[in-house]
């Protein structure tokens, strides 16, 4: 793994001046103050065609960060670069300390990266309880397992009635509740939400919002995708304007409001 | 009731063979996307290494045994999905085809070159007591048929409950829908299909092993024959579901025996029922299955983090290259003509000769592969259709011979449409699976009828004569060949720049949108289907007429194969890529012919012609034209750049460019970027 290489830390860590200490959780500067995830200069395509430029964006721990702006802006690439979806051409992405960039989707998602993704986000073949039960055997036995299940099912009554069935069958806000429900069953650090409303009733996205809320308390980072700049501004604590693969403006959620709210194409 | 069972029990452990096979290729098409045409060459090398080990090494039974399903088969898996299928998974289903055909085309060949070509009879069988009859009552069954069906049901048995109630197996059904999902809670999926691999090659390595003793033969060709059984019972079971792919394998084979007991001895329904069991089987699921029709149901919802398709611009060629080929090929040809006619001997008149017919040949594959995307898999068994038509007619009831070719190439057509007729909507893997299994019935049951292939004598083919020229020289043969070849290349232009071509490249652009303005996509996909067939039939006509004869071994199913490879990896969009695929074909076991033993790896050199065809889909001479076209672009425009340099430089290296900061370099950099992607779309 790339964090087990010193010169990783030398030559992009230029802040850390205290050298390399690898198994060491914590560079000098204290590990709540360093962000839990980091993006520097990052350049992302698909195929032949680029969609970032050089975004440099930074989730501290324990906040939420919105990320704004219009269709074809880059939001989703983002989110992809950081599960490790999409890799990048070139630049970085730190996570909990340690150098994550060439670092695979699945070995990331063990650091504590999980990703909410944009549309139908279930395994449709599988039943409900097959569903929650796939994250949460990678390094459980099976009596764990079972009581990450009932856990998931307690948070989320309507599910727990509908454990036999398969996923594809379920309505499109009980699909979301289901990967959130995935996702409190083993509460990794950051949560990557990408467009968690879209298509979905007004009642629904409240309580997909109130569920992030929850998360969020439960000491989760999020970075949040959204179209629905009201109910983003809502929750978030930082916010980030993305346009053409670039980031415009970045700061804390009060004093982009204005700004964020009155962007063309929102 | 007890006459049933007389000719039931016998079929089971056929039927439980076809069931294993049959589950083996639903598992790795779920977890791999792969449907594993190389099924037979996979339990070709174990069945070999056992065969081998045991009668010259004298290792005991077991040890062979051992090794070769433990060690060997898991090695072979672990060895394909690393170097191979690993970066196939995003890939189109004719390159997984392509890929799986030219392993099992090239695998076996390297098999033989190790262990020797020669037969492989009686091969021991791993069964304790193999030899020894068990009686159940009245009926009876031998000890290998027992421990096949006693070793499938336990092997089905256990996979069943491996994937309902293991981890692993919850994992495996996981990957099938979305292996990037499965990524991101945490798991490898690249382990996962590793897994589903080895799995998958111990079972083959195991079924090569209870095969041979069955068939008392170590042959590639009978795994083949299996394969395409089990084909049929995987469509039975949806190519998704186990138990019903069990049972569809069960199916088979005791009906295979069932129907062959009850049916007049030596009549051509006994005869012909066992070899077209599998395609009629097959067509019936196509037609009658829902859950096949409805395919693939659940797409991986992840699929955006794929790079889209590459635009279609990218799959045609630039217009330099069409230029210099317009230049170079009527000079080139003119050469060619004149070395053929008065420079060569006979032997390479009939091979040069050869060369043509079989360009035709391959122009087939160019109309259905290249133009529409289909594989087919029966290409040869459309050509030995033109062959036998134009034989019996021109022997038997007197016509000319160029007529008889053109009623050939007729039915052949007509032969194309039918067979297409049932497969083609469900399109790729299906049509590609049915026409496999066609091309086995063929084999089996058709050519080898009197009316058809001629019987044992086959048909005798006359030379064409046309008026007061009579075509029976070699020369002049050459040239009428030549001349047939120049016609079917006009008219394969004339149907892609023609209507139906335009169609076609409207499908490949979107599917969706051709159909939305008002394209009939169906008709216009059979009737290519049904031109290529005829293009074949002629093609296949002049074949026999060259040797002045065609029996039911010239147009086996495993020409079609090697073509269907050959064509691709050359490049199936052409008629150049058809004639170079024709060159190799003629000119390459001509030249190994002079190492000796190496000829034994003439076909193990187009199998794996497909690796590079992974890489490089427009086929690779295609390729390498292109490159060489856009090296030399590259070069003039570095004369060029070459010129205007100090003023770059001086811009590069100016107080500005500092000052400017980070953003600099990157609209530079996406200003470098574009033009460089001008220059490789030119």
């Amino acid at each position: 793994m790339s964090a087990g290489r010193p010169d990783d830390g030398f030559n992009d860590g230029a802040a850390t001046p205290g050298g390399p200490s690898p198994s060491a959780p914590a560079p000098p500067p204290a590990p709540d103050q360093a962000p839990l995830l980091e993006l520097e200069q990052v350049h992302a395509a698909y195929g032949p065609f680029r969609a970032l430029f050089g975004v440099s964006i930074a989730v501290p721990r324990k906040s939420v960060v919105a990320l704004l702006g219009p269709n074809g802006a880059g939001k989703s690439t983002v989110a992809r670069v950081v599960t490790g979806l999409v890799p990048v051409s070139s630049g970085r992405v730190r996570f909990d300390g340690r150098d994550v960039t060439d670092v695979r989707t699945y070995q990331r998602a063990r650091l504590g990266i999980a990703y909410a993704p944009e549309g139908r986000s279930v395994f449709s073949t599988l039943t409900v309880e097959e569903n929650l039960a796939l994250p949460a055997r990678s390094d459980r036995g099976r009596a764990a397992t079972a009581a990450a299940l009932e856990k998931a099912f307690q948070a989320f009554p309507q599910l727990a009635a509908r454990r036999r069935q398969r996923a594809g069958t379920l309505s499109g806000g009980e699909q979301r509740m289901l990967s959130l429900a995935s996702v409190l069953v083993e509460p990794p650090l950051l949560l990557v939400v990408d467009e968690l409303s879209l298509g979905l009733a007004a009642v629904v996205i409240d309580s997909v919002f109130q569920t992030l809320a929850a998360i969020r308390d439960a000491g989760t980072s999020l970075l949040i995708v959204e179209q629905h700049v009201d109910r983003a501004l809502s929750l978030a604590d930082h916010v980030v304007l993305l346009s053409k693969g670039e980031v415009v403006r970045q700061g804390p959620v009060d004093e982009m409001r204005a700004l964020a709210t009155s962007l063309p194409g929102m | 009731m007890s006459q049933f069972l007389i000719y039931a029990i016998p079929g089971l452990p056929y039927g439980c063979v076809f069931a294993l096979v049959g589950v083996c290729l639903v598992l790795t098409y779920q977890t791999s996307g792969m449907f594993n045409l190389a099924f037979g060459a996979q339990a070709y090398v174990s069945a070999v290494i056992f065969y081998t080990t045991v009668e010259d090494h004298h290792w005991p039974l077991w040890l062979a045994a051992v090794f070769s399903v433990l060690v060997v088969g898991p090695l072979l898996g672990i060895a394909l999905d690393r170097l191979l299928y690993r970066y196939m998974r995003a890939s189109t289903t004719t390159v997984k085809l392509i890929t799986a055909i030219g392993l099992s085309i090239g695998v076996p060949s390297i098999v033989d070159f190790f262990f020797g070509s020669s037969e492989k009879l009686n091969p021991p069988s791993i069964a304790p007591h193999a030899a020894h009859t068990y009686h159940l009552g009245s009926y009876y069954l031998d000890g290998n048929g027992l421990f096949t069906v006693v070793v499938t049901v336990v092997l089905v048995v256990g996979l069943g409950l491996l994937f309902r109630f293991t981890a692993v197996g919850l994992r495996m059904r996981a990957v099938v829908e979305s292996p990037r999902m499965v990524q991101l809670a945490g798991i490898s999926s690249e382990r996962v299909s590793m897994l589903a691999w080895i799995l998958s090659s111990m079972i083959t390595a195991l079924a090569g092993l209870m095969l041979a003793p069955i068939y008392h033969d170590v042959d590639v060709n009978n795994f083949n024959l299996v394969l395409v059984t089990s084909i049929a019972a995987a469509a039975i079971g949806g190519m998704s579901n186990l138990p019903l792919t069990l049972a569809g394998g069960l199916l088979l084979g005791v009906g295979q025996q069932v129907l062959a007991g009850y049916l007049p001895l030596n009549s051509i329904l006994a005869e012909g029922l066992r070899p077209s069991f599998p395609f009629i089987v097959l067509v019936a699921v196509l037609l009658l299955s829902p859950a096949v029709r409805r395919g693939r149901s659940a797409p991986d919802p992840l699929s955006g983090c794929d790079p889209p398709p590459p635009p279609l611009a990218a799959s045609l060629r630039g217009a330099g290259l069409d230029r210099v080929s317009r230049v170079g090929l009527p000079v080139f040809v003119v050469a060619v003509m004149y070395v053929t006619l008065f420079q060569l001997s006979e032997h390479y008149l009939g091979l040069m000769t050869e060369v043509a017919i079989y360009s035709i040949i391959f122009l087939s594959f160019t109309v259905v592969t290249g133009f529409s995307g289909q594989i087919s898999l029966c290409q040869m068994t459309f050509a030995g259709f033109g062959a036998f038509t134009a034989g019996q007619l021109a022997t038997d009831h007197g016509w000319p011979f160029l007529v008889a070719m053109v009623a050939g190439g007729f039915v052949a057509a007509v032969c194309g449409a039918v067979v297409a007729l049932p497969a083609l909507r469900l399109g790729g893997l299906y049509l590609a699976l049915a026409t496999l299994a066609f091309a086995v019935m063929a084999d089996e049951f058709l050519f080898p009828l009197n009316d058809i292939g001629g019987g044992e004598a086959g048909v005798d083919v006359p030379r064409p004569v046309l008026g007061p020229i009579d075509f029976g020289a070699d020369r002049s043969f050459f040239l009428l060949c030549f001349a047939i070849l120049v016609l079917v290349s006009f008219v394969v232009i004339l149907i892609r720049k023609g209507t139906i071509g335009t169609y076609l490249a409207a499908m490949r652009g979107s599917e969706v949108a051709a159909s939305s303005i008002g394209i009939n996509l169906t008709r216009a996909k059979i009737t290519v289907f049904a031109l290529s067939a005829g293009i074949a039939g002629i093609g296949g006509a002049l074949l026999a007429s060259q040797v002045q004869h065609a029996d039911s071994e010239s147009f086996v199913y495993q020409y079609s194969l090697v073509f269907v490879v050959l064509v691709l990896t050359t490049g199936a969009r052409t008629v150049e890529g058809a004639i170079n695929a024709s060159l190799a074909y003629v000119a390459i076991p001509e030249i190994l012919s002079h190492f000796g033993t190496l000829s034994v790896l003439e076909f193990a050199l187009f199998g794996f012609g497909t690796i590079a065809y992974v890489k490089h889909p427009e086929g690779i001479l295609e390729f390498q034209k292109r490159s060489s076209i856009r090296k030399f672009n590259q070069l003039r425009a570095r004369m060029k750049h070459r010129q205007d340099r100090p003023l770059i430089h001086g811009d590069d290296s100016g107080p500005g460019g500092a000052e400017s900061g980070g953003r600099a370099p990157g609209i530079a950099g996406e200003v470098a970027g574009l033009s460089g992607a001008g220059d490789v779309g030119d």
